[in-house]
């Protein structure tokens, strides 16, 4: 990608197109099926889910740039996928703000997957970043060391995001 | 840890996505929206292009500072003045003596006659003197002739 240029001739420019294509097409295929479970144990609503999968390779494919490895292109796109997901929540924190505010009840969310009532209320309430180490750390079983390299931060917090969660999560589940 | 993997198992059994994958169309749907948008043209700034944009406007820079400075004069210098001395004090021993004064120049003017001679050609004058107890008149007559030679 880094080779691209787009002072060059129109054919050159077609096939530049064509490969971006190509290799976000393979990006897709390989990691949207994790991508997709990720954001629903994030979100807990698949229509949220579907949307920030989408969002996810969009916002990849204008940044231009996709690391070589598989294994760090997939880290790449957790880490857009959980910044995604934290906008959205403080998006919707404005928007529930302003509906407290005019005295309008928010919609119910759709397709909630049946789960336990209390779990997902508990895993909701925790701030993004919380959930989304917990999730990865106890669902889908990263390492610590792992998680601090898909969210971009070091090893310490990632583990005390952890404690603080879990703890919280506890005390929600009366554990 | 009893507690931690109570929590895990907890965590685990709740899973969201174990009971809910992707559904082929929105898979399709959403792959179809993924390629659409990478197959939009738009700019990229890879790193040599930046690089290449980022050297060249040094340069740029660089160019009009190094001809300004050679078309500008020399920068000036301040010159401090130098501090003025500080005023003699002198203690007279004697009293001061009074300096004569210079005498002003004496202009040398040829001397100017009061009044104009009375030129040769002037016409003469009778002049009659009247003597009054309230004083004495004189009245000249210009041009005529003597009141003397007028009697005939």
């Amino acid at each position: 990608m880094e080779e691209a240029l787009t002072f060059e001739g129109p054919s050159a420019v077609a096939s530049d197109e064509r490969q971006t294509t190509d290799r976000f097409g393979g990006l897709f295929d390989r990691h949207h099926a994790h991508l997709y479970a990720l954001g629903l144990r994030l979100t807990w609503n698949t229509d949220d889910a579907r949307d920030l999968v989408q969002d996810c390779f969009v916002r990849a494919i204008e940044s231009g740039h996709v690391p070589s490895a598989d294994q760090d292109a997939e880290r790449w796109l957790v880490r857009i996928l959980v910044n995604l997901c934290r906008d959205r929540q403080r998006r919707s924190v404005v928007r529930r703000e302003h509906a407290r505010i005019a005295s309008i009840e928010s919609a119910p969310e759709r397709h909630d997957p049946g789960v336990g009532p209390d779990v997902r209320a508990a895993v909701l309430a925790l701030p993004v970043r919380q959930r989304a180490i917990v999730v990865l750390h106890e669902i889908e079983g990263h390492s610590i060391v792992e998680i601090a390299k898909m969210l971009g931060i070091a090893a310490v917090t990632a583990r005390w995001h952890l404690h603080t969660a879990r703890r919280t999560l506890r005390g929600a589940l009366g554990r | 840890m009893t507690g931690n993997n109570d929590l895990r198992t907890i965590l685990r059994d709740a899973d969201p996505a174990a009971s809910h994958e992707l559904s082929p169309a929105d898979r399709d749907r959403m792959k179809a929206a993924v390629l659409a948008a990478a197959s939009e043209p738009r700019t990229r700034w890879s790193r040599p292009l930046v690089l290449k944009l980022a050297v060249g406007t040094a340069v740029a820079l660089l160019a009009i500072l190094v001809g300004r400075r050679m078309v500008e004069p020399a920068p000036r210098t301040h010159v401090t003045a130098a501090p003025s001395p500080a005023p003699k004090v002198e203690i007279a021993t004697q009293p001061p003596t009074a300096v004569p004064e210079p005498l002003p120049a004496v202009i040398q003017r040829p001397a100017r006659p009061r009044h104009a001679p009375r030129p040769e050609s002037a016409q003469e004058a009778t002049r009659i003197l009247f003597t009054a107890p309230e004083g004495t008149r004189i009245l000249w007559f210009v041009g005529s002739p003597p009141a003397s030679e007028e009697r005939s």
